[in-house]
């Protein structure tokens, strides 16, 4: 369903969970926020709005959790969120986990905020953690090539992105 | 053990491999990346390449999309001359703007787009920001043609040599593989 009848369907972002929606209201807020005009910095604020509104109608639906930490990250990294902001980011994707510790994004996005906010050794941890639950996962492999690239260490993190042998 | 991001998922969005192979220096390997994932953030860094191959004025319109860090207004006022009195403004604010996030990696690219435009101070600042909490600058310093106008002063190299001293701390973790 994530890999094929859904980006068909023009939905290549939503991810499946274990957790299902209880309230209409705020599923419906959720699916909002899917639409493709939301991943634009100009509406990342209009995103979070509906979001926040999504999680507060309906706190245990760990995909709503998680879109809002991804928009969180996304005003953190390159609008005008800063530390406060990332501080949610992180509440928002561990409430995911905590919902839901089979939503892989929630721990790879972690992982590189890890990485690139100051805690690369325990970046290097969990990555080894989440290759152990997840092996031979394309997001983990990408998760751990930001990890290497932190760590300057380029060439071992093209080898994970490694396009020409694709 | 040798699996990798794209044999793994063919579709997957690969934003950090664009951002890596910029770091590398490898900038026709990041344009193949950035055609691959199609996106506001992969535009801006289409941006960030095109000023390393020293299409400013192509660039600009990229670097308007994403407002954090004030690229775009840095290139615009201090570009090529970073002499005048709004230069300097509009660095201070860019510099200041960078560091109101926590984020290394910005710092790394909001470093180097001060440093082309000839603001030497708020580059090292700035690299050395990021280079604090465990960023490893080094090899990208050394591979980015950005740092080029102050690659010979003393600071950078000062700053280049915590890069390598983080890159050596963390060379065990780099043996790291995964399944």
């Amino acid at each position: 369903l994530q890999k094929g009848l859904l980006p068909a369907l023009g939905v290549p972002d939503v991810q499946l969970s274990v957790t299902k929606p209880k309230s209409y209201d705020a599923y419906e807020l959720y699916l909002r926020s899917q639409d493709s005009s939301y991943w634009s910095m100009a509406h990342n604020k209009d995103a979070i709005l509906l979001l926040e509104k999504s999680v507060a109608l309906d706190p245990g639906y760990a995909p709503a959790w998680l879109a809002v930490g991804l928009h969180y990250s996304d005003e953190a990294d390159f609008g005008s969120g800063g530390e406060e902001m990332n501080q949610k980011t992180v509440i928002a994707y561990g409430r995911a986990l905590q919902l839901d510790p089979r939503l892989l994004l929630a721990s790879t996005e972690l992982i590189e905020r890890e990485a690139f906010y100051g805690n690369l050794s325990v970046s290097f941890a969990r990555v080894q953690e989440v290759a152990r639950r997840w092996p031979r996962r394309a997001e983990v492999h990408l998760a751990f090539s930001g990890v290497l690239r932190a760590a300057g260490a380029l060439e071992e993190a093209a080898r994970e992105c490694n396009h020409s042998s694709a | 053990v040798n699996a990798t991001t794209h044999r793994l998922d063919p579709d997957l969005n690969t934003g950090p491999c664009y951002v890596l192979y910029i770091h590398m220096g490898d900038l026709a390997k990041a344009r193949q990346e950035i055609e691959r994932s199609p996106g506001e953030f992969s535009t801006m860094m289409l941006g960030q390449v095109l000023v390393r191959e020293g299409s400013v004025k192509e660039a600009l319109p990229k670097l308007k999309l994403i407002p954090g860090g004030k690229n775009y207004e840095l290139i615009e006022d201090c570009w090529p001359d970073s002499s005048t009195l709004k230069c300097a403004h509009t660095a201070k604010e860019s510099e200041a703007s960078f560091r109101s996030t926590a984020f290394t990696d910005a710092w790394y690219f909001g470093a180097a787009m001060q440093a082309f435009v000839g603001k030497k101070d708020a580059a090292i600042r700035l690299l050395r920001a990021a280079s604090e909490p465990d960023l490893c600058i080094y090899p990208s310093v050394d591979r980015d043609p950005l740092f080029d106008k102050i690659r010979n002063s003393t600071e950078f190299n000062a700053v280049r040599q915590a890069g390598i001293d983080c890159q050596r701390k963390f060379a065990p973790y780099a043996r790291i593989q995964i399944q």
